[in-house]
């Protein structure tokens, strides 16, 4: 007899999806990633228990947040815009600066942070071991209690299973079907891929990033320094990750800080070319759209949405 | 720790917090060195903190080698494997998650830095030093050596002039114009002057 809670977890990957990286020591498992699922959307581990990873996070969507930044405990808020964790298993390092190497890791920030969770591990999971279902499920998938490495672990794998790849955009290219998009969609997608415009020099392959870090002369002077701040290379002022554009229509505003509440705003940025930064990327060139070439290009970006939710786990 | 006193810029200085990590700690005889620890985590709030190590091998150890902060490749590693009471765990509250490291030395406390003023309101200064580049090794020669016979406890007592935190050579740590560090600032100006001169505090008693 198997419950739905035995075995391996079976990562439903959509058309065109690269197999992400798991690491060998972090099998996806049904304990891990159901007890990890749990624990995202968990508020006891917050300080106050009012604040869970989905309070940022949020499922519909694409796991990121509606408000430039979001509030943490007490109402306070920190200094970037949540980013959608579709597809962060694909990630070599998290966090816009790249700061953080994995996802294990990474789970240690918010829960500590002052704005965000202000917990301590110790705490939170004193507090969660005290919930049965926890402790099973702790035990199913790691043999051992539920403590901070449990959680830490947990999360990391639910978060793996957030592949995003379901959409019109995704029929058309993966599979050839030339009905899923519009003509303005597919125009946009033609300009979006043109020379012109470069987007592809960043956005590309499977999640429409290649992750590497960028300046795109947002600001003159960067009050968030970005990759600087990790590296303490005055050359890596102002850059950032560059982000997935998949779920782009769900996951306003725009930017490490939020600054931008629309794609057009965001499309009149890219035309301009950005502000003459000294890192300002030389891979941005200055273009003109006409307001229909806009508009289609806009149209390309809903079409990355995802058909069904990304999260695949019951 | 909590003692009012003036320091070199004849500030008005209440030092109430003072905790650091010391990493690969070794005694050295004549070139020949010997690890004792790979790292320890000091808290003076009680004016002194006291460490044994029972791995010394027998020996006159004639100075003592180590970094002010983490080593890196224990810098880099996760966290969370460190079981209570482990100077790296993380209830102690000194890890950098943005970093994905820990804070070197965390010095607190407040100042007033017009010197003849007797009023209540001290400003807060908080310096915390981290990464990589902050890492300093230093060596401290040890007086009388520690001579270490495997039958009794042999003890040193480190010293640091907390004094000195603010000034070594002719340089001085302004708390006027340099009273908080935290890692937010990509040359770590303040976090490198404050390491320099506590690393120039030490000394055996
Ligand atoms: C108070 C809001 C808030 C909460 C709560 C929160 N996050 Fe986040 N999250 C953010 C913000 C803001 C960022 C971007 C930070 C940065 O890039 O420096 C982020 C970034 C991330 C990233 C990195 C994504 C990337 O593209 O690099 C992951 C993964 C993540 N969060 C997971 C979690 C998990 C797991 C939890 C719960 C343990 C959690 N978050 C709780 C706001 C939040
Ligand atoms: C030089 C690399 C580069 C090029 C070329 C580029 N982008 Fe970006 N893009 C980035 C970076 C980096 C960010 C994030 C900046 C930040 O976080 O402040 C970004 C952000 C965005 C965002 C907001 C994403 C979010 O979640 O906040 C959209 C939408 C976007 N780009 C679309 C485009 C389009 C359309 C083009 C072509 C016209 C384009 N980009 C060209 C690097 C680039």
């Amino acid at each position: 007899m198997s419950s739905d809670t035995d075995g391996p977890f079976h990562l439903e990957l959509p058309p065109g999806a690269p197999m992400p990286p798991i690491p060998a020591a972090e099998p996806l498992t049904r304990a891990s990633v159901s007890l990890g699922k749990a624990l995202f959307f968990d508020t006891r581990l917050s300080r106050d228990g009012t604040v869970s990873c989905g309070s940022c996070h949020l499922p519909a969507h694409a796991f990121s947040d509606t408000v430039a930044l979001s509030t943490g405990v007490d109402g306070n808020s920190g200094m970037r815009n949540a980013p959608t964790l579709g597809n962060v298993a694909y990630h070599p390092y998290l966090f816009r600066d790249g700061g953080v190497p994995n996802l294990e890791m990474q789970v240690l920030a918010p829960v500590l942070d002052p704005m965000e969770m202000d917990h301590t591990m110790h705490e939170a999971a004193q507090r969660l071991a005290q919930d049965g279902s926890y402790q099973h499920l702790s035990q199913l998938a790691y043999g051992r209690d539920l403590d901070p490495y449990v959680i830490t672990r947990a999360i990391a794998a639910y978060e793996r299973t957030l592949i995003s790849g379901w959409s019109r955009f995704d029929r058309f290219y993966y599979q050839g079907d030339i009905g899923a998009m519009t003509a303005s969609e597919r125009h946009g997608w033609d300009l979006f891929r043109s020379d012109t415009l470069n987007c592809m020099a960043c956005h590309n392959g499977f999640d429409l990033s290649d992750h590497s870090f960028q300046n795109i002369g947002q600001y003159l002077e960067y009050t968030d320094i970005g990759r600087e701040r990790i590296t303490l290379d005055p050359a890596d002022a102002g850059k950032f990750k560059v982000p997935t554009l998949r779920n782009i229509a769900l996951t306003a505003p725009y930017m490490h800080d939020g600054a931008m509440a629309t794609l057009g705003e965001v499309i009149d940025h890219f035309a301009s070319g950005g502000l003459p930064h000294a890192n300002r990327s030389p891979l941005l060139p200055n273009f003109v759209l006409n307001e229909q070439e806009k508009e289609d290009l806009i149209a390309f970006l809903y079409a990355l949405t995802d058909e069904h939710s990304i999260d695949q786990v019951p | 720790m909590n003692q009012e006193y003036h320091n070199v810029s004849d500030y008005r200085v209440k030092v109430e917090g003072l905790r650091f990590y010391l990493g690969d700690v070794r005694f050295e005889d004549d070139g020949y060195f010997t690890s004792v620890k790979d790292v320890e985590f000091f808290d003076l709030q009680h004016n002194g903190d006291t460490v044994l190590w029972t791995n010394v091998p027998k020996g006159n150890w004639t100075s003592l080698r180590m970094g002010l902060g983490v080593p890196q490749a224990l810098n880099a590693a996760d966290p969370i494997v460190y079981p209570a009471g482990h100077p790296l765990n993380l209830a102690l509250g000194t890890y950098w998650t943005w970093a994905t490291g820990y804070r070197f030395v965390m010095f607190d406390g407040r100042y007033e830095v017009d010197g003849s003023g007797t009023g209540p309101l001290m400003q807060p200064f908080s310096m915390h030093t981290g990464m990589d580049l902050c890492y300093r090794e230093f060596d401290v020669p040890l007086a009388t050596p520690l001579v270490v016979t495997g039958d009794r406890v042999s003890t040193v007592v480190l010293d640091l002039a907390v004094d000195r935190f603010f000034h070594h050579g002719g340089e001085v740590l302004d708390l006027a114009t340099e009273s908080q560090s935290h890692g937010g600032d990509p040359t770590h100006a303040v976090a490198l002057e404050l390491t320099d001169n506590i690393v120039n505090a030490f000394g055996v008693e």
